[in-house]
């Protein structure tokens, strides 16, 4: 399945660039990313860039030592299969400049995901943000 | 970038601040060093219209270099001599009545502070600063009247030996040093805002070099990487070092043993080193290390932050295309100072830049090896194929196979790991980022190839991961050595010796200064040695001026000193003070 029909049709969007961090509303429509009706996809092409909703997360990493875009889908029903002991929800609050500002929530959700390694040590294997 | 003098006219005293010696109701701040300083501050709220957005350092006195390279040098030898030295620039004197001290600046010196403003402001600013007639408090009854001149004038450029470039070289790093000229504080985000970063981070180095660097062009620019600048001892970049010891409990026969009757229970446990050989007598082995001075800055919201104490040096390394090292050579030739960190609006972070080398890519020569030690100079940020951060070593070991392009040919043997969770923010936008895991600066991991030996040239010294641009990701690598251990006796950082700019000028403060810290300090023990024979003097017994011993104390401490001063001194404490008058 191609990353963009996975891509939340209405979402927050987190991308961190070189010289700027955006984190905004966002609706996904023909293919294009557009934040207030401006086509911003190419925010999809920076440093790190999250689109997610309450059950979806579409990460986009630039892998810079290896030239590459990393691209990962996580979804709330991997996690109704996983093992509950290793799942820690926390809910986190948005920073007061961004909090409740044009459209954003005040409060994001952390689903962190841990396993054991081969040492069995326990180590945070992945995370999903999740709006609440 | 200008230069303000404030020529001091009558005393100049300041509030009490955090920075005031006990018992002071008015006080002038000092540095670590014992120099005073008049905080930007005092100066931007004595002028008014100032254009926007003029920023102003910290006025210190004529010849501040040269002073600042005398007064650690005075108190690398002679300990205690602080009080010495501010007194040069001081007045001190105690109201008994009033019950409280006061210390104002001397009239008759002369403070320098560097000024950023753009060039169009440039009249009006004078104007501004030329209305400034007296600074800090007014208090007649005290004698603090405040008064000073001030005016706008050229900075004088330090003297430093900037490298010549050659026109048929192509060059690929410059060595960089970053002197101290005010505190330099950087926060560390979520910390509890009295913590600073240690050394100057490659992202602070870069952000502001992409400035000096803007008629290159954008991909000459993009490539350039700035490391870490550490502190420099000497003409060292001290590194963070390993920790290769690890503390392993002895098997039950020789507990048995370590806690019969008349053994040492500490010996229940034994040093192992990276090559899981015992070691003992690690304290003999410890060496000194350096770390930079730190000091609390009152910032002028009200909140105390860490700041590293000035007259420190940082080095660091910058790679890139030779039009940039050729541009960055260039601009810091011309505009050797800036500002770098946080706070620089009241006057932190003022630097001296210096560029020390210039060097031409090193010419590849194989190395080959099977068992060797990849050694992390810096925080290294690794990204898992997920794109989360990791801090495995596993994880760093498979990045070293994509660089050898040899996937699976290499294992781990040994390893001594941390984690550093980096919190720090973008100088481009002065925010936090994505806060991530790194291996920490000083891990190490010791590798083996599978079949045959590897060349290990290309790692010897290189940047791996992600934000290697910012000085992340800075690793070394060599054939695998018996033990290391973690440097781990603190040196006193005054002992550092640090590289100043002086100019002529400065020189002469500096020897001026020398002088008068040293006279000061004799001339209170021959006072006190003269108050001690006052008993006698006073019991009617004959007095007689030692002044075989006197000679000696001149001899051995200040040669230039007269003999009329010597005797001089011992009389003003044989005759002088309340005993005297009562006479």
């Amino acid at each position: 399945m191609k990353m963009n029909d996975r891509i939340p049709g209405n979402g927050l969007l987190l991308a961190e660039g070189r010289d700027r961090l955006v984190f905004t509303p966002y609706v996904f429509r023909s293919g294009k990313i557009l934040v207030d009706g401006q086509d911003c996809s190419e925010l999809l092409g920076w440093d790190q860039c999250l689109l997610f909703d309450r059950n979806t997360e579409v990460r986009l990493v630039r892998r810079r030592a290896r030239n590459e875009m990393i691209e990962t889908v996580l979804t709330a029903e991997e996690e109704a299969v996983m093992n509950p002991d290793l799942l820690y929800t926390e809910e986190v609050l948005v920073k007061p400049q961004y909090a409740a500002h044009g459209g954003l929530p005040e409060t994001l959700i952390i689903v962190n995901r841990y396993r054991y390694t081969e040492n069995d040590t326990l180590v945070l294997d992945d995370y999903r943000v999740a709006m609440k | 970038m200008l230069s303000i003098q404030i020529s001091i006219l009558g005393q100049v005293a300041f509030e009490h601040t955090l920075h005031s010696e006990v018992g002071c109701r008015y006080d002038v701040t000092v540095d670590s060093l014992g120099i005073p300083y008049i905080p930007s501050h005092e100066i931007l709220a004595a002028a008014g219209g100032l254009p926007a957005g003029t920023q102003i350092g910290f006025a210190h006195p004529d010849g501040y270099m040269g002073q600042m390279r005398a007064a650690r040098t005075l108190k690398n030898h002679l300990p205690g001599c602080s009080r010495y030295i501010s007194e040069q620039f001081l007045t001190r004197r105690y109201d008994a009545g009033k019950g409280y001290s006061i210390r104002a600046l001397k009239p008759g010196q002369t403070y320098t502070a560097w000024l950023f403003c753009a060039d169009t402001d440039r009249a009006q600013t004078a104007s501004a600063l030329e209305k400034i007639t007296r600074l800090g408090i007014r208090a007649p009854e005290d004698g603090i009247s405040g008064e000073v001149r001030v005016r706008l004038a050229e900075p004088e450029d330090p003297v430093f030996d900037m490298p010549v470039l050659h026109e048929k070289c192509t060059y690929a790093s410059l060595d960089l040093e970053i002197l101290l000229v005010s505190p330099f504080c950087l926060d560390t985000p979520f910390s509890d805002h009295a913590k600073t970063e240690l050394f100057v981070p490659g992202a602070v180095i870069r952000d502001f070099l992409m400035k000096r660097v803007g008629a290159c062009s954008a991909t000459d620019r993009e490539q350039l990487i700035c490391s870490n600048a550490y502190l420099a001892f000497g003409q060292e970049r001290l590194l963070p070092t390993p920790v290769c010891i690890s503390v392993v409990k002895l098997d039950r026969e020789q507990l048995r043993y370590r806690l019969a009757p008349g053994k040492d229970p500490l010996l229940v446990e034994q040093d192992v080193g990276l090559d899981d050989t015992f070691s003992t007598g690690i304290q003999e082995h410890l060496t000194r290390y350096t770390v930079p001075g730190t000091g609390p800055y009152l910032a002028k919201d009200g909140q105390v932050h860490e700041a590293i104490t000035e007259g420190q040096a940082f080095r660091g390394t910058v790679y890139g295309p030779d039009a940039a090292i050729r541009q960055i050579v260039e601009s810091v030739s011309r505009f050797p100072a800036a500002q770098l960190g946080m706070l620089t609006e009241e006057g932190l972070g003022e630097v001296y830049f210096r560029i020390p080398a210039v060097n031409e890519a090193p010419i590849p020569a194989e190395q080959l090896s099977r068992c060797f030690d990849v050694c992390c100079l810096s925080d290294t940020l690794i990204l898992n194929d997920r794109g989360v951060p990791t801090c495995r070593a596993e994880d760093l070991l498979s990045e070293i196979e994509y660089v050898f392009g040899c996937p699976g040919k290499l294992r781990i043997i040994g390893k001594y790991t941390a984690i550093h969770e980096d919190y720090s923010r973008n100088p481009g936008w002065q925010e936090d980022r994505t806060v991530v895991r790194c291996l920490a600066k000083g891990s190490i991991l010791r590798l083996e190839a599978v079949d045959a030996p590897l060349d290990i040239s290309r790692l010897s010294h290189c940047f791996l991961g992600e934000r290697t641009e910012d000085g992340y990701g800075e690793l070394a690598a060599w054939p695998a050595r018996g033990t290391y251990y973690r440097l781990a006796e603190e040196l006193v950082q005054d002992r550092n010796e640090v590289p100043m700019p002086v100019t002529y000028r400065d020189s002469v403060f500096s020897a001026q200064l020398t002088g008068g810290v040293i006279n000061s300090m004799i001339r209170e023990r021959i006072y006190h040695l003269g108050l001690l024979d006052r008993g006698d003097l006073k019991a009617g017994a004959k007095a007689q001026v030692p002044e075989d011993l006197l000679r000696m104390i001149r001899d051995m401490y200040s040669p230039v000193i007269t003999d009329e001063q010597l005797i001089g001194w011992y009389q003003d404490g044989l005759t002088g003070g309340e005993d005297h008058e009562d006479e």
